[in-house]
């Protein structure tokens, strides 16, 4: 097991950077995410470390070895693939034991690796059997036994889950999760999905277009983003972004007709700023707070989406239970000011 | 898949049938012709006693070479397609994996199209005269050579195709596995283009094996191959079209075993990424 340091990571084809300058410790045993939307670099980010890209500037090391020139078999790491990438031509005890029939280890040994990740993976039966005659489930799962019989210094994981359907990946989730609890090993997992990053990392990493955004564990990115990025992608349904002008601590917000303030617990630096605050800390008032008419209502069971027009905007307010309201109601929605993000509308930096 | 019915599918049947009799039809009569004694073939007869006499006279008589002529075309075809099949598929894997640069590989796929362009016959005369300058004319060696530079385009774009569709992922899966990328190539990607090495394989041989015009110009007596022994049966003032016929019909036989067994991967290989 080892520790991860990239220190000013770069990637460049071409003209084109893709990985501008990215520095990050991964700790021991550590299950870090690396999240963003598609084309931040993340899975460009995560082949640098395999080996499977070349580094343009910067350093990578993995356990204090600086990697940057060795080739991806000399730096100990297993990885899964989103496309699974298992051999057509093997069958699931050649696929699992091909990293130890490389190293020549003894088929005994090789055998017992292979029997025991596949029994903790349920993959037994299938030990003779072909890819091509595995359900996706279990092809994932093979990727994953190929993985640790390697016994790696680092796993990485490139969208391993993305080709399941909804439920198995739920059901994947936990196994990936228990796995490395088992384990302990070192992982880096990339997803562009913020549920899976949310619910099994230790940190998570954002990346916006080639910059690490913020790295925290999920309850900090929640709880504290950094900037409008990190509050706009994490979180579902997403964080609402109301535009306001400031004057002082207070902050004004025009709704049809009306103009109404909402008081802020600092006066914040700039004017023009975005009020962002997460569905569920809107709740119904009397009197103050913003005039809205609901449009949309969207009952989950446990849970309810309601879509209300501010100004033009589309805000979500999100209830425990049933909703006590119907479309076309006028209601008054509003805030703990404490529970509310502000965010330069500028440079979208945290105020 | 087109369905037809009706009066379509009568028409679509005689159309097919049309194309079957064009292509069996000459086959059959030289087929037909090779168990007919010489004076028969002359008299155009259709009713006569087939005989052995032409194949017996073609394999075994004292002043046939045929059997000298199928091991040279053995000799031909076969080394030949094991250096194309070599070469040609390390070209493929290194055009379609390693990162050349696209002048490169354009100029280098460019220049193999320009082989499949021109007429071999344009190039019979300087194969003739390199091969008397540096005393190889006449031998096995010098046909070798310019089928291997004849058939390995075809090869190298075959099994192009072949290796663009591995993806990726798979060799990045073994390059971390622990393989080298040479382990990589030789113990995942290899096996996988199987199929594709076997079409181009058989193509590659049954093209070396037909060829006449080079072969005809740059073989001696001792070093015919079968077509040209087969053109030798028709002689300034005898031809022997027994003789001929049968020799014509022993020489697709090994090309029409490979065809069979070949088949589909050939099918496969020809028709590959032209859907999908």
């Amino acid at each position: 097991m080892a520790e991860v340091q990239l220190r000013n990571v770069q990637k460049r084809y071409g003209t084109v950077d893709v990985i501008r300058g990215v520095d990050l410790t991964i700790a021991d045993g550590e299950f870090v995410v690396l999240v963003g939307p598609s084309g931040c670099g993340k899975s460009t980010l995560l082949r640098m470390i395999a080996g499977l890209e070349e580094i343009s500037g910067g350093e990578i090391a993995i356990g204090g070895r600086v990697v940057n020139d060795l080739e991806p078999r000399e730096r100990d790491i297993a990885m899964v693939f989103q496309s699974y990438a298992l051999y057509p031509h093997m069958n699931v005890e050649k696929n699992m034991g091909f990293s130890m029939a490389l190293r020549k280890e003894s088929t005994d040994s090789t055998r017992a690796a292979v029997e025991d990740a596949a029994t903790s993976l349920a993959l037994k039966p299938y030990l003779d059997r072909l890819p091509r005659a595995l359900s996706g489930g279990q092809r994932q799962r093979v990727a994953m036994g190929r993985a640790i019989v390697r016994r790696p210094k680092v796993f990485l994981f490139d969208e391993p889950l993305s080709n399941l359907d909804a439920q198995l990946r739920v059901k994947m989730r936990t196994e990936v999760r228990k796995l490395h609890q088992r384990l302990e090993a070192t992982s880096v997992y990339v997803t562009h999905d913020q549920v899976e990053a949310m619910t099994m990392a230790d940190r998570i990493v954002i990346l916006d277009k080639g910059k690490i955004a913020q790295v925290g564990s999920p309850l900090e990115l929640y709880d504290r983003p950094a900037n409008r990025f990190v509050a706009e992608f994490i979180g579902s349904p997403a964080i609402n972004v109301i535009p306001a002008e400031t004057d002082g601590n207070r902050a004004a917000i025009s709704s049809g007709d009306e103009r109404f303030e909402i008081r802020l617990p600092s006066a914040p630096s700039e004017k023009a700023i975005d009020v962002c605050i997460r569905p569920e800390h809107l709740r119904r008032v009397d009197s103050g707070g913003m005039p809205v008419t609901v449009q949309v209502i969207e009952n989950l069971g446990a849970e309810t989406y309601v879509f209300v027009d501010v100004d033009g905007l589309d805000v979500c307010w999100r209830i425990a239970g049933r909703p006590d309201v119907a479309i076309g109601d006028r209601i008054r929605l509003g805030f703990d000011p404490e529970r509310v993000h502000l965010f330069s509308r500028e440079t979208g930096a945290r105020l | 898949m087109l369905v037809l019915r009706g009066y379509s599918r009568l028409a679509g049947i005689a159309l097919l049938s049309l194309g079957v009799f064009v292509i069996l039809a000459p086959f059959l009569w030289v087929a037909l012709q090779s168990f007919k004694y010489e004076i028969q073939i002359l008299q155009g007869s259709w009713n006569f006693e087939p005989t052995m006499f032409n194949y017996v006279d073609v394999l075994y008589s004292r002043r046939s070479d045929f059997l000298s002529n199928i091991w040279n075309s053995l000799i031909v075809a076969g080394v030949s397609t094991l250096c194309v099949l070599v070469v040609g598929t390390l070209a493929a894997y290194s055009l379609s994996r390693l990162a050349w640069s696209g002048w490169i590989r354009n100029l280098f796929l460019g220049w193999t199209l320009i082989f499949n362009m021109i007429p071999p016959l344009t190039l019979v005369g300087p194969w003739y005269l390199i091969f008397r300058q540096i005393g190889m004319f006449e031998t096995l060696g010098s046909l070798i050579l310019t089928h291997i530079t004849l058939h390995l385009p075809m090869t190298v774009w075959m099994m192009m195709a072949y290796f663009k569709e591995l993806p990726k992922e798979i060799e990045e899966a073994a390059m971390v596995d622990g393989c080298r990328r040479i382990d990589a190539f030789w113990r995942i990607s290899l096996p996988l283009v199987t199929p594709g090495l076997i079409a181009a394989g058989v193509l590659a041989f049954v093209f070396s094996w037909n060829e006449f015009s080079v072969a005809l110009n740059l073989t001696g007596r001792d070093t015919a191959t079968v077509p040209v022994a087969i053109a030798r049966f028709a002689q300034q003032y005898e031809v022997q079209y027994g003789q001929m016929a049968a020799a014509s019909i022993l020489s697709t036989i090994p090309a029409l075993l490979l065809m069979f067994f070949g088949q589909r991967f050939v099918v496969q290989g020809l028709t590959m990424g032209a859907v999908k």
